[in-house]
């Protein structure tokens, strides 16, 4: 045990006395989650696919056409209503909805009932509902026709996990607003926003804020109410890429257990290690536990950046804190088995191969660089099979609010792999005869 | 003196390389044992299987009559190894190195503190503890490799080619430290293709080519198998395969070894050149210098060989 420890004192001090890795794993995530998460990396999001999304629609009010709406009223002489070839539910579900602009973002369904939607909603077919009340079309022609201010609500109601598309419904449905108060095209302002925008993740930021500045503009009568769903925290961007580059940069650490494992070797250090009495299970759990460590103070130094310079709000600190050491055991478990590997082989291809290539698959999987419910919906499966997609959606669901219960099942699944990849490692390094390991070089003689 | 190390007909080839094939010897208690042969003779395999690196295809090492092939546990805590490659961490100061590894021997607090700073003074780094070893010169770095391997007061230390690629003061500054420590009662192996270091460090030697050891003794003893030959290095104007057949067939010449421009002839009796001259006359093949070698340890290698020691 003291040697244990011996060994791990030794391994984080070469660690740190590395500037260069320490750079790439503090500093990096830290420069990239703040650029990230202002907006500024255009050329990082731009251009992204977007995948269209379904949204269910309730019409809570009784269609009828603007004489009708007026008359059952019975408003008033002196309105022509006669003139009026104007239907607003038909430009809402006819023109709008149906407009080719929309439908590259979304599909709209009709549901019968508010609870059938929220059903839908729930079992994840649809990503919002929204809901016109049953005095909706009656208040707006009165809104439009007469002197009278009516108050609208629509109501919507998103998915907290759909963070993205929320902001893309709520976007849209506030556009009508402007339309229904001031009369411009049909095609919102809101929506060519979303649609020039190229869909790039900074755009749908920009279309939150243009939501808000058209609230302050146009004194509204038509509110626009959203909740979402068992009512949670939204999650903006700076919170996203905090979370999202944290979980990334977890991975290059536990590449650095195959890095030091081959380092000792190639130094002779392992051998002579090996003559000095320790055993290769003391040196792979040194390795193990020093991923841990070096990982605790990455992740520590990331939530204390982020949280004090960048005012991101990381949720219950409790539950942070078991999230992590999940991940990070995940994390040191596949540093362990990398670093096996690695002393079996005898070259840095796994780790290398790990870190320019598999990582990137994982990250991206995982949804490091895009969220993942911008992908095709198989992406988001995928993601369950990856150490950073599973924790990033558990630091998301902690920070929106979820209790700890809820995401179980994903901190198991965590801790199950870091159970598999301990067991490969320890089957590799069995098999690993250490005399083989000292691979002898002629010196270079003099 | 009692046999410390007994090692028995051991064994081991890297897929059809018999790197060691069948070697025996014995260390005595408190002596240096000197592992002399040239470049991949199989010192460094040899010592490997000791220092229980590896395990031997066959055979067996004995320390105090108990097999440490069996048990690699019965010698590890007596025995200093000074790898020949360099095993230190460079990216942590000497002091950081030394503290890890004595600690590994179990090591600490104040008796490690002390251990430290005897040792630094034994081989001389006192002043550049604090640094990165990445910083230290190649002798430094050597020094510190053997100062690990001194900080447990081990019994055994075995040293493979610690002054490799090293200055001759570094080098001298070793020597005397292997002396020092011996004399202080530590048994020393130590392999070396230099055999001006084995001819002063060493109380017996045994010497190896190939795998095999060919010949083991004292240093005066292993002089005596070539009785009063002495070698006779002859620079000619151009050393031709022809030229060796004609001097082949002198009288008192026992073997010709080519080393570039020079031949040299290992020969029973003096008056060498005048027969050589002799035979050469009329030829294109004159004597340009000569040099003549009393005996030692590579009149031995070349003698039971027919190959220089150092290429
Ligand atoms: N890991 C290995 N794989 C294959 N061959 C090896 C290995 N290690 C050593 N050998 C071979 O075994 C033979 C003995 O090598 P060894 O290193 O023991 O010699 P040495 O006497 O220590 O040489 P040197 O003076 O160069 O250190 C050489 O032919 C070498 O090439
Ligand atoms: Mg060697």
């Amino acid at each position: 045990m003291m040697k244990l420890m011996n060994i791990v004192r030794k391994d984080v001090r070469i660690l740190l006395s590395d500037k260069k890795m320490l750079a790439i794993l503090i500093l990096m995530p830290i420069i990239l989650m703040t650029i990230l998460g202002s907006g500024l990396s255009s050329s990082f999001q731009s251009g992204t696919d977007f995948e269209q999304f379904n949204i269910g629609i309730v019409r809570e009010y009784d269609v009828l056409s603007p004489q009708e709406a007026l008359e059952s009223i019975s408003l008033v002489e002196g309105i022509d209503t006669q003139d009026i070839d104007f239907n607003i539910d038909e430009v809402i579900f006819d023109e709008v909805l149906k407009s080719e602009d929309i439908e590259k973002l979304f599909v709209s369904s009709e549901y019968l009932s508010r609870d059938s939607a929220l059903e839908a909603l729930e079992n994840g077919e649809i990503s919002s509902v929204v809901i016109f009340p049953e005095s909706f079309l009656k208040d707006t022609y009165i809104n439009m026709l007469t002197p009278f201010k009516q108050k609208i609500k629509i109501e919507i109601i998103v998915d907290p996990n759909q963070n993205i598309k929320s902001q893309i419904v709520i976007a849209v449905f506030s556009g009508f607003e402007n339309y229904l108060n001031h009369m411009i095209t049909a095609k919102s302002l809101f929506t060519e926003t979303v649609i020039k925008s190229g869909m790039g993740y900074e755009a749908l930021e920009n279309l939150d804020k243009v939501y808000e500045a058209f609230e302050d503009k146009f004194e509204s009568d038509i509110n626009i109410s959203y909740s979402n769903f068992e009512a949670k925290k939204m999650v903006n961007s700076m919170e996203y890429y905090s979370i999202a580059m944290l979980s990334m940069f977890i991975l290059f650490t536990g590449g650095q257990g195959g890095r030091m494992m081959l380092e000792e070797k190639n130094q002779y250090t392992y051998q002579r290690m090996s003559v000095s009495g320790i055993s290769k299970w003391q040196i792979f759990f040194g390795k193990f536990i020093t991923v841990l460590i070096i990982g605790i103070v990455q992740v520590g130094i990331m939530i204390a950046y982020t949280s004090i310079v960048l005012k991101v709000n990381w949720g219950n600190l409790i539950n942070v804190v078991v999230i992590t050491i999940c991940a990070l055991l995940a994390v040191a478990g596949m540093g362990g088995m990398i670093s096996a590997i690695t002393l079996k082989t005898g070259n840095f291809k796994v780790a290398n191969l790990m870190e320019n290539f598999i990582f990137q698959i994982m990250a991206f999987l995982g949804g490091s660089f895009v969220p993942v419910e911008m992908l095709p919906n198989i992406f988001s499966k995928i993601s369950y099979f990856t150490i950073n997609g599973l924790a990033l959606k558990a630091y998301l669901l902690n920070m929106q609010g979820y209790s700890i219960l809820e995401y179980r099942s994903l901190l198991g699944i965590l801790l199950g792999i870091t159970a598999l990849f301990i067991s490969i490692g320890i089957a590799i390094m069995n098999q690993e005869k250490r005399w083989k390991n000292a691979e002898h070089y002629t010196p270079a003689d003099a | 003196m009692t046999n410390l190390l007994k090692i028995r007909n051991l064994r081991k080839s890297y897929g059809n390389i018999n790197a060691v094939d069948g070697i025996d010897f014995d260390v005595r208690e408190g002596e240096i044992f000197g592992l002399l042969g040239p470049n991949g003779a199989g010192k460094s395999t040899v010592i490997s299987m000791i220092s229980t690196l590896f395990k031997p295809d066959s055979g067996d090492v004995l320390y105090n009559d108990k097999s440490i092939v069996e048990n690699n546990r019965f010698i590890q805590s007596d025995l200093g190894i000074v790898p020949q490659d360099i095993a230190l961490y460079p990216t942590l100061s000497g002091l950081q190195n030394l503290k890890f590894w004595g600690r590994n021997y179990g090591l600490k607090g104040r008796e490690l503190d002390e251990k430290i700073l005897g040792v630094s003074k034994i081989i001389g780094i006192e002043e550049r503890l604090k640094d990165r070893v990445d910083k230290y010169s190649g002798g430094m770095k050597r020094r510190l490799n053997i100062g690990v391997a001194l900080l447990h007061d081990p019994k055994i230390l075995i040293m493979d080619e610690p002054t490799v690629g090293i200055d001759p003061q570094s080098r001298n500054h070793i020597l005397e430290t292997v002396k020092d420590l011996n004399k202080k009662g530590m048994t020393i192996i130590y392999t070396s293709h230099y055999m001006e270091e084995v001819e002063f460090l060493c109380d017996r030697v045994s010497i190896m080519d190939d795998g095999k050891i060919i010949a083991t003794g004292t240093v005066d003893e292993l002089i005596e198998i070539v009785g009063s030959t002495f070698n006779v290095v002859l620079e000619f104007n151009i050393v031709e395969e022809e030229l060796v057949q004609m001097l082949k067939g002198l009288e008192n010449v026992q073997s010709i070894t080519i080393d570039g421009d020079s031949l040299i002839l290992n020969v029973k009796e003096n008056g060498i050149l005048k027969a050589v001259v002799d035979k050469l006359n009329g030829s294109k093949y004159h004597v340009v210098s000569m040099d003549v070698e009393k005996p030692n340890l590579e009149t031995v290698f070349l003698y039971l060989t027919g190959k220089a020691l150092r290429d």
